[in-house]
């Protein structure tokens, strides 16, 4: 076999052993790897109904069958497991030597269930297991875990784990890798320690064979070339902190949870004053030419942060919570990768409170004395420590996630809430970026920007950004496809731009490593047959039309500044895209899955039953 | 005819170029071309950066959107004073 291992490594926490499980060739043709892959081994081995916190929701590692081949951005890993957050399909990316050393174990993928008794770190190397005792691990941050754990076994040990957030049972822990890269979105982390799991180290000597080297470097060492021309140049210099500046001017920039689309101290926050005023370096994961991580320090002596910097995180910790105070953005985002926590997630729901101290929904009493205003800087390091420790009332109301705090805290607080399906909004106003308001609302692990692209279509005269029509239907669900093959070989998104036919050039790759004879058109299949795979995971799990929707800000508030002002989304045109939408996907018009389109994706064998819940 | 539109510079060739805005006099009919052109003259050191060597149009790096809303291309469209172009990535998202 060429490319893969063909295998998954089980490892029951609870019983303490490991066992392979074949990957035969159908399988890894249908769902190729990645997200594709995970999705799939969820799917299986997760009982219907399975509590996201219990010993039988599996977390599921998957890698790729372009993992080792050195091609440019292909060092990936998927992350999936039944979210905490959503109660639906969670699934996450992350990316650079965990992957290589991950698949050089010998699988393809592992899937760890059950509990262990006491905190654990699993040691896979080679083809061997081994449960260790983390309870020296526990209370460290992600960042000091991984140190401690490569220094216990060695250096040639890669490491995912958990910081305090994960420990304890903060629904949007993500969970961490190579020096704070995190697989960020929908509370693997809280899945990973509700296991008792703090850590997982890889190493292996056995790397998979490629069906045609020779081809394969002349193919990458082009791709290599291009990943270095303009289709990556932002992401090359400035990195996607430059966002900031241009979503505000195009009215896009969600600010103080979501009640303006433009931000009045963009100036001082922007992705150019930051790089500006604090950049460090570049850095890449491994087997990258493109080099997208902005490494940002502030401060100096032991005050010193030294981290990374997207948009995502400094929108989230900036515009979205009011603050425009660069160094404490700064900070909040790396105390989010160093406690292991998604700086969206967290930024949102500390949106959410902070309209409810304004509102006088939450005291000083409920803050435990935090003076939650929008744009009060000083709250925000204390609120983020309150959530990854669940300390106090306002720690442990905030670590659910917005949605399950509005449901707590009540008095019509859930209007306020940002989420599609309990996983909080992206940096994107819905409003004023249409396509990608329908991508929100029908994604399948709630309000994701990653899952479509459906932003590209915005950002472009493809469409009118601020009217909403049919044709984005079609646009949504071709994006999802692309996004799924994307993310199942894996590439990069940040390389989508570079290819000059992407699904001729992935099928080539994905021929020369594996010897198949896979066409563009089976490629597009595949995108379609993992979206639908996800779909039906979460119809298992008690999906309803009712959740392909917005939070309720964004369908009865128009904008109200920028130059979207007055521009807003009726629940009647978020409607018509939806169905608009599910007749693109050949569903019904309740967003069922026909048995008809599921065997013609070869899904037949899977029963979509309802759970009721 | 001509317009006096105002030209905001984001991102890279913000940090290049060290200009935040810049004044333009341009065809009151205009395209991207015309616009890059412009641009080159007004900062050369964006030549090679958001504006081709050749200056005959914008890098495909960048785009140009006006007035926050269409975006600029090939396609000649009106300008009128006071309006506002918004050059930056091409690289949507992140």
């Amino acid at each position: 076999m060429y490319g893969y291992h063909g295998a998954a490594l089980i490892v029951d926490l609870t019983a303490q052993r490991a066992w392979r499980e074949p990957l035969d060739d159908a399988v890894l043709r249908k769902f190729i790897g990645g997200t594709g892959l995970a999705s799939w081994l969820l799917y299986k081995h997760c009982p219907p109904g399975a509590d996201p916190l219990g010993p039988e929701n599996p977390l599921v590692f998957a890698c790729s069958p372009l993992v080792g081949s050195r091609l440019t951005t292909s060092s990936k890993f998927a992350v999936a497991a039944k979210s905490p957050l959503t109660g639906m399909i969670g699934d996450s990316l992350s990316s650079s030597f965990l992957a290589v050393e991950l698949k050089r174990t010998g699988v393809d993928a592992v899937v760890i269930t059950g509990r262990a008794e006491r905190p654990t770190l699993l040691v896979i190397e080679d083809g061997e297991v081994r449960f260790e005792d983390a309870t020296t691990l526990m209370g460290m941050s992600a960042l000091d875990t991984e140190t401690a754990v490569r220094a216990r076994l060695g250096r040639r040990f890669r490491v995912a784990c958990i910081g305090q957030a994960g420990e304890n049972g903060v629904l949007y822990a993500s969970i961490a890798n190579d020096g704070g890269r995190q697989a960020g979105r929908t509370g693997t982390g809280a899945v990973m320690g509700s296991k008792n799991l703090k850590a997982i180290a890889a190493r292996g000597r056995s790397p998979t064979a490629v069906f045609d080297g020779e081809r394969l470097n002349v193919v990458g060492r082009a791709l290599s070339a291009k990943s270095l021309g303009p289709a990556t140049e932002k992401y090359r210099t400035t990195g996607t902190m430059a966002n900031i500046a241009v979503f505000d001017r195009l009215g896009a920039l969600p600010t103080r949870n979501f009640q303006q689309s433009t931000f009045e101290m963009t100036d001082d926050v922007s992705g150019e004053a930051l790089y500006e005023g604090h950049f460090v370096k570049n850095a890449h994961c491994a087997n990258c030419t493109i080099g997208c991580e902005k490494i940002l320090s502030v401060g100096a002596g032991a005050s010193k942060s030294t981290g990374r910097m997207e948009y995502e995180s400094a929108f989230a910790l900036g515009p979205l919570v009011g603050v425009g105070d660069r160094e404490t953005i700064i900070r909040a985002s790396h105390y989010c990768d160093a406690a292991g926590m998604d700086t969206i997630s967290a930024g949102g729901t500390i949106a959410w409170a902070m309209e409810c101290f304004e509102s006088g929904l939450l005291t000083l009493e409920d803050t435990d004395g935090l003076d939650l205003r929008f744009g009060n800087a000083g709250v925000l390091l204390p609120c983020l420590e309150a959530i990854a420790r669940r300390r106090g009332r306002l720690g442990a109301l905030l670590a659910d996630g917005s949605r399950m705090a509005a449901s707590a805290l009540g008095g019509g607080s859930d209007a306020w809430a940002m989420h599609v399906k309990g996983l909080e909004l992206p940096g994107y106003e819905p409003r004023s970026l249409k396509t990608m308001a329908l991508a929100l609302a029908v994604s399948t692990r709630g309000a994701c920007h990653n899952r479509s692209s459906a932003y590209e279509a915005d950002f472009s005269n493809a469409v009118n950004r601020f009217e909403a029509d049919v044709e984005r239907g079609r646009i949504t669900a071709d994006g999802e496809d692309f996004s799924a093959v994307l993310d199942s070989l894996i590439w990069c998104k940040f390389l989508r731009k570079a290819f000059d036919d992407f699904w001729d050039e992935s099928a080539d790759a994905l021929n020369l490593i594996t010897g198949w004879d896979v066409s563009a058109d089976e490629l597009k299949l595949a995108g379609e047959r993992i979206n639908n795979l996800k779909k039906l995971f979460n119809i298992r799990e008690g999906w309803t039309h009712d959740d392909d929707t917005l939070p309720a800000r964004a369908l009865t508030e128009p904008l109200p500044d920028g130059v979207g002002a007055g521009v807003g989304l009726s629940e009647g045109d978020l409607s018509m895209m939806v169905s608009a939408y599910y007749r693109a996907r050949g569903w019904d018009e309740d967003g069922g899955i026909p048995a008809g389109k599921l065997a013609e994706l070869g899904l037949g064998g899977l029963v979509a039953e309802r759970i009721p819940v | 005819m001509t317009a006096r539109v105002s030209v905001e510079i984001f991102g890279y060739a913000r940090l290049v170029s060290g200009a935040r805005e810049v004044a333009l006099v341009l065809p009151s009919v205009a395209g991207a071309s015309e616009l890059a052109d412009a641009l080159g003259r007004a900062l050369p050191s964006l030549v090679g950066v958001a504006v081709s060597e050749d200056g005959g149009g914008l890098m495909p790096s960048y785009t140009a959107n006006l007035n926050g809303a269409a975006f600029m291309g090939d396609a000649p469209v009106s300008l009128a004073d006071g309006d506002r172009v918004f050059i930056f990535s091409s690289q949507a998202g992140g």
